[in-house]
């Protein structure tokens, strides 16, 4: 494939998302029901995104030393899987719009994109079993049970977030913020890649475990400046509502940091506001919040957190990686760090 | 001078929670922290990270020994450094994928739960704003209009938590579905509105082993959700 | 701020109260209630009140001990003694100066043979702190609490690696190696059909913890299999060796306890049922055991016997019907043994009114709190029915036992070498004809006395906007006549709900309990035969009471009481003292027959040596009955002082602080259902915390560490 050591990250997000994106399609099913199912299912994966954990997959098995033949079904399963996650999210978070456009629960209603979301999240199976003629299937059995735990991280990790958010619990710590990040959020768009990356591209051969900081960090980075785009970013290039995290009761590493640091009344204050129920959450209250974290250095803190974080990243790539030959791929994963905090 | 007199604020809930997902939170310190911080924010983020990677790695090895399964392919990659051959053993292959499908599904059941959850139903159709949602055991009929039909040898508990705006609406309940992989969904309920009340049709087979079932009740006509069911079935 | 506060009367002055008062008041709240506490007689603490008599002994109601697992109790006991904020050198200037770690404690075995023996354990100290303000305790499911349950049960299996329990074949050929997974080694172990040897028990118990501490449940039908097992192997264990070793009897003993509580846990569902450990509450608990296989040895076990002894679980003070919830017991004993910060139990170093009431009632009078002492509740009137509304509190109507000369407040404490504590009666000098009562033996405390000097009748929206009926379960069918006939569920609550008069007993030694004859360390001992079967050695107190001629140990005996259903008429004076007459016939035989099992030296041929008894003005007695008269009896007859039982299927009867029965009222006490639902102090705390919530949504439920619990 033609990316170079002087590839710049979107370059190389471009690159391996296209080719994903074109070999994803043969695995989304046609035939009936088309309207109710398959037309639906198709909606998210083809709209586009920026393809980061495909991505992530490819470069590091590449970096390992595979194929791109042998990495494209792992790449194709994890889209599959994420956009499965959207559709659910979407419909939990009442979200109306997604990249530009409605939220697939919007279109068809809840039911069946509730649907639509369950059989996306199966089939994304589908191309990891279907590598047995290829990989093997000892191969396979492995790269199912990492499957295994993703999906089972990710769901206790969504629990604590859709849990804390119900009980309206506000006595959270950093740690506890950033444990939930760790299921809910990292498993999924960083470790999982990764770790099938490089499992297929060693053979089996890699110690697992090893990318295991590398990855969270990198993850956690990524979702903490994801966290503050949506507070202060720039509205079309983000793609979905400007302080919807807000609106949602979202526990973010802000909303952490300013429970933490406001006295007892404005916690009371806060927990109301968190509290009422998403529709009649005002929008003064809503920008109160704002206000608050950023008169009161909450975001600051939590770039400056998300700083830290990329840093140990990196630190933790010339840990692990600096055996491995030097190779486009390595390259493009060095950079991540910085990118994911530097990105709009 | 009549002033309204003063009533006990409507509350949240009235019963402790002693199920399972309750305690999976963890509980924070309730230190007041002062806006200084005493280290950078870059330094506190990577301390933060490896003392929480540090503590996960801690728990993991507790569970990795859970996750092996007995024949699991893990077995044939060792501590990972062995070469890739080993018999392929199709039983195991089965169980991990339908474990696999029911990690899946029970993803999907928070996520449903969950959306009801953010919006907790108050029954502003009760004059006195009385606080309680609804619930009942077997043929009661609750104080705040809630009469549950249900059929079964064992018995049983209804939570039932319609959103405000609910009686208006043709609802449908899709099968509440248990937290326990085996156990079967328990399907066909019915909920209508007669005479200002809600009526419940629940029957619950013989065979359904005790346990929380609980699942989505949505309009019919437009597919949003309506509300949520409970129905808790008692071990013989 | 503008806006007017809620008026809030608490009705009563016990823990429960205090702990509404006090949630109600804090500083967060800005002063949005106001609280008024309405109090019979002259001191607070209901069944903790305490008071000081000659010689400023303490004299207390019966005996209280907390326990290191009372999270609420502590914390808002802690915070009261911070903002009490006394000067550092006093003596009791903060909480740990009034509570120490007690972790001594024991239990009497009566043999076939005539013999006894006392079991003594000695826990270990518990991480942190109870009710730490600043560390929150972690609290657990069912499926964390197997899950330590294995982890104990490994060190004990652990403990007992004697040399007659090692098999022939120590190394095991079935060992599974070092890399098994637990799935494994259970399979391995189930396939054996039988636990070899302790090691193998260990090894399985060591799995089965892995199990239970896995996210997942897919693995628990195993450990019903795994239990069973490891019932069968101690089963085969002790009968061979009951015979031989009794500590090695007692110790499979709790084994067998435990691995029946879990066997009972797994087949009854209770890791995912919605109700908790409240599931198997219609059932007593030994019966519950026994469903679930416990062996007749551990039914018949003083360990069993104590525990219904600690809260009197007897229906009626009969001790030949012992009766406790299951759920309630089973709840309790994994909180007492599985979450208990630092230590067990502690012990307070003076009396409960002086250790908790005194500084509650010092904080809550700083803080703004009104107390109306010499207010006795006599009803509450409700609105009249209508169809589909809920009712209110139009009125109540107290008795005002006492006037106070030129119209000042009531200055209830009395000052005991610089600690501030509650005298053991009124002042009379701060009564309008306080001599004349005193002459006449006015009992403001007793049901049966009714002093009145005027009656009050207080409106709701004019002197108060909300109640909090906080009174002991006994007294609430004399004062909530109303509302018991308004409401079904009030009328059945106080039928099933039971409550047992209790006993009590103090007497100061001339010598030590070393000389007296027992032999280990201080220690409370429960499973005396007799009528006091509970004693406490509380030498400790001595120090902060003033005898003459100083006393070398100090004992308090505590039994529950049979008394009639029926309770005589109000006018019946003679009805306490024959009672009391009675006791101290009880304390003279007590003394003379059943206290040699535990202090045999002070016992001759010819009974109890009543020279060893100390009076506290100094007198000496010349015959047994007034020598026993100098030391303190208590009998607690009063409705409202009778102790609050959780007999099995009671519990579903009890009413929750939350219930919205009345949209002016809640209520509070032991008796109420707020979580732990068992006559205690923590109980008690716990329901005067969930009472606040609602009054005001605060504090948040969650915040109430064991409310969320199984």
């Amino acid at each position: 494939m033609s990316i170079t050591n002087d590839s710049t990250v979107a370059e190389v997000l471009e690159e391996y998302g296209k080719v994903t994106r074109s070999h994803l399609t043969d695995w989304l099913p046609q035939g009936e029901p088309q309207d109710y199912l398959y037309g639906p299912l198709a909606d998210y994966p083809l709209r586009g995104g920026r393809m980061f954990r495909p991505s992530l997959c490819i470069a590091t098995g590449r970096m390992f030393g595979a194929d791109i033949n042998e990495l494209l079904p792992a790449a194709v399963s994890i889209e599959l899987l994420h956009n499965a996650l959207l559709i659910h999210d979407d419909i939990a978070d009442e979200s109306e719009e997604r990249r530009g456009q409605p939220t697939l629960h919007k279109q068809i209603g809840t039911p069946l994109a509730l649907n639509a979301g369950d059989s996306l999240a199966f089939l994304s199976l589908r191309p990891l079993i279907k590598a047995n003629s290829v990989a093997g299937s000892a191969m396979v059995l492995r790269m199912l049970e990492e499957f295994d735990q993703m999906a089972q991280q990710t769901a206790e990790g969504q629990a604590l977030d859709l849990g804390w958010r119900r009980d309206n619990h506000i006595e959270l710590r950093e740690e506890d913020y950033l444990t939930m990040v760790l299921k809910k959020t990292c498993w999924l768009t960083t470790l999982f890649p990764i770790r099938l990356g490089a499992l297929i591209g060693s053979g089996g051969r890699a110690n697992l475990d090893s990318l295991f900081n590398f990855a969270f960090f990198l993850g956690a980075a990524f979702q903490i400046q994801d966290d503050v785009l949506n507070l202060v970013g720039d509205h079309e290039r983000y793609g979905k509502e400007l302080a919807g995290d807000l609106l949602e009761g979202k526990r973010t590493l802000m909303l952490v940091n300013l429970l933490e640091i406001s006295s007892p009344e404005e916690r009371i204050k806060i927990k109301s506001i968190l509290d009422a129920p998403r529709e009649t959450r005002s929008k003064d209250s809503v920008r109160w919040l704002q206000d608050a974290m950023t008169d009161r250095g909450c975001i600051q803190y939590a770039k400056e957190l998300a700083h830290g974080l990329a840093g140990a990243a990196s630190h933790e790539f010339e840990k692990v990686f600096s055996e491995l030959p030097d190779s486009p791929d390595k390259t493009f994963l060095s950079k991540l760090p910085a990118w994911v905090i530097e990105r709009s | 001078m009549t002033e309204q007199a003063w009533q006990r604020p409507t509350l949240e809930r009235t019963k402790p929670r002693r199920q399972l997902a309750a305690n999976i939170s963890l509980t924070g310190s309730r230190k007041f922290k002062k806006a200084s911080q005493t280290m950078s924010g870059a330094a506190k983020g990577a301390q933060l990270g490896y003392e929480v990677s540090e503590e996960q790695m801690k728990e993991g090895k507790a569970q990795a020994r859970f996750h092996d399964i007995p024949g699991a392919a893990s077995d044939l990659f060792g501590a990972g450094f062995s070469d890739f051959t080993g018999p392929m053993r199709p039983e195991n292959f089965l169980a991990l994928s339908e474990r696999l499908m029911k990690d899946a599904l029970l993803w999907v059941e928070f996520v449903a739960r969950s959306v009801q959850w953010q919006m907790p139903g108050k029954n502003s159709e009760d004059p006195e704003g009385s606080a309680t949602p609804a619930s009942t055991k077997n043929t009661a009929q609750d104080s705040d209009g809630f009469i549950t039909e249900v059929s079964s040898l064992r018995p049983v508990e209804v939570t039932f938590q319609p959103q405000p705006g609910a009686e208006s609406k043709t609802l449908g309940v899709r099968d509440l579905q248990a937290i326990e992989p085996d156990s079967p969904a328990i399907a066909g309920i019915k909920v209508t509105r007669e005479a200002n009340q809600w009526r419940l049709k629940i029957h619950v087979s013989e065979s359904q082993p005790p346990g929380l079932y609980t699942g989505i009740v949505y309009d019919a006509e437009d597919g949003a959700i309506r509300g949520s069911l409970a129905v808790a079935v008692q071990g013989s | 701020m503008g806006i007017k506060p809620t008026r809030v009367a608490i009705i009563g002055g016990g823990c429960s109260a205090m702990a509404t008062a006090f949630d109600l008041t804090r500083p967060e709240l800005e002063g949005r209630y106001q609280i008024t506490i309405y109090q019979q007689g002259f001191r607070l603490g209901g069944k903790g009140a305490s008071g000081r008599g000659p010689g400023n002994r303490i004299e207390e109601h019966g005996l209280h001990i907390f326990m290191g697992f009372y999270e609420n109790a502590f914390r808002l006991i802690r915070e009261c003694y911070r903002e009490l904020d006394r000067p550092a050198d006093s003596r009791f200037a903060d909480w740990d100066d009034v509570f120490k770690p007690d972790r001594l404690t024991g239990v009497k075995d009566d043999h076939h043979d005539g013999t006894a023996s006392h079991w003594l354990t000695w826990f270990p100290p518990g991480a942190g702190t109870p009710g730490d303000p600043d560390a929150p305790p972690r609290m657990f499911s069912v499926k964390e609490y197997m899950a330590r349950g294995f982890q104990l049960l490994e060190a004990t299996l652990l403990s007992a690696r004697r040399d007659e329990f090692l098999d022939a074949k120590e190394d095991n050929p079935d060992a599974t190696g070092p890399n098994a997974t637990p799935m494994e080694q259970i399979s391995r172990i189930l396939r054996l059909g039988q636990l070899g040897s302790i090691a193998v028990a260990v090894e399985a118990v060591h799995a089965a913890r892995l199990i239970a501490e896995s996210p997942t449940l897919v693995a628990f039908p195993m450990l019903t299999k795994v239990v069973d097992l490891l019932s069968e192997f101690v089963t085969r264990r002790v009968h061979a060796l009951v015979s031989r070793d009794t500590e090695m009897k007692r110790l499979f003993e709790l084994i067998d306890l435990t691995l029946t509580a879990m066997r009972g846990s797994l087949q009854d569902g209770l890791i995912s049922h919605p109700d908790g450990f409240d599931a198997i509450s219609d059932l007593d608990w030994r019966e519950w055991l026994k469903k679930h296989g416990a062996t007749e040895l551990t039914l018949n076990s003083s360990f069993l016997d104590t525990l219904y002894n600690i809260a009197f679980s007897y229906e009626e003070g009969d001790m030949s019907r012992p009766n406790a919830g299951a759920g309630e017991a089973l709840r309790c004993a994994v909180r007492a043994f599985l979450t208990y910060r630092g230590s067990f139990f502690y012990k307070m170093q003076t009396g409960m009114g002086d250790a908790v009431f005194a500084p509650f009632y010092e904080v809550l009078h700083k803080r703004g709190v009104r107390f109306e002492f010499f207010h006795r509740l006599r009803d509450l009137h409700l609105s009249p029915e209508e169809s589909q509304r809920v009712p209110h509190i139009e009125a109540m109507h107290f008795d005002v036992q006492a006037n106070f000369k030129s119209g000042n407040e009531y200055q209830p404490l009395v000052d005991v070498d610089g600690v501030p504590c509650w005298p053991s009666e009124p002042l009379w000098d701060q009564l309008v004809d306080g001599g004349q009562s005193k002459k006449s033996g006015v009992d403001f405390e007793s049901h049966w006395d009714s002093t009145v000097v005027t009656s009050l009748k207080l409106e709701a929206g004019v002197d108060f906007d909300a109640v909090v009926l906080a009174v002991g379960l006994g007294e609430i069918p004399f004062v909530a006549g109303e509302l018991l006939e308004r409401f079904p569920h009030w009328r059945a609550m106080t039928e099933n709900v039971k409550t047992v008069a209790t006993k009590a007993l103090q007497i100061w030694v001339s010598e030590d309990i070393e000389a007296l004859g027992w032999r280990d360390d201080s220690v409370n001992l429960t499973g005396i035969p007799g009528p006091f079967e509970t004693w406490a050695d509380m030498t400790h107190l001595i120090a902060h009471e003033s005898f003459p001629v100083e006393p070398k140990s100090l004992a308090y005996f505590c039994s529950s009481l049979i008394t009639p259903d029926e309770l005589p008429a109000q006018d019946d004076f003679e009805y306490k003292a024959s009672y009391e007459s009675a006791i101290v016939v009880d304390s003279q035989r007590y003394l003379n027959e059943n206290i040699a099992t535990v202090w045999p030296n002070a016992v001759d041929e010819q009974g109890f040596q009543w020279h060893l008894l100390v009076d506290p003005t100094g007198s000496s007695h010349s015959d047994p009955e007034s020598s026993l008269r100098s030391q303190f009896v208590r009998v607690n007859l009063n409705p409202t002082d009778r102790y609050v039982l959780f007999t099995a299927g009671s519990g579903k009867y009890r009413i929750s602080p939350l219930d919205y029965d009345v949209s002016n009222m809640t209520v509070a006490g032991d008796w109420t259902d707020a979580g732990l639902n068992v006559g205690c102090v923590e109980a008690a705390i716990m329901s005067g915390r969930v009472a606040a919530h609602a009054i005001s949504t605060y504090p948040a439920l969650e915040d109430i560490p064991g409310f969320d619990h199984p």
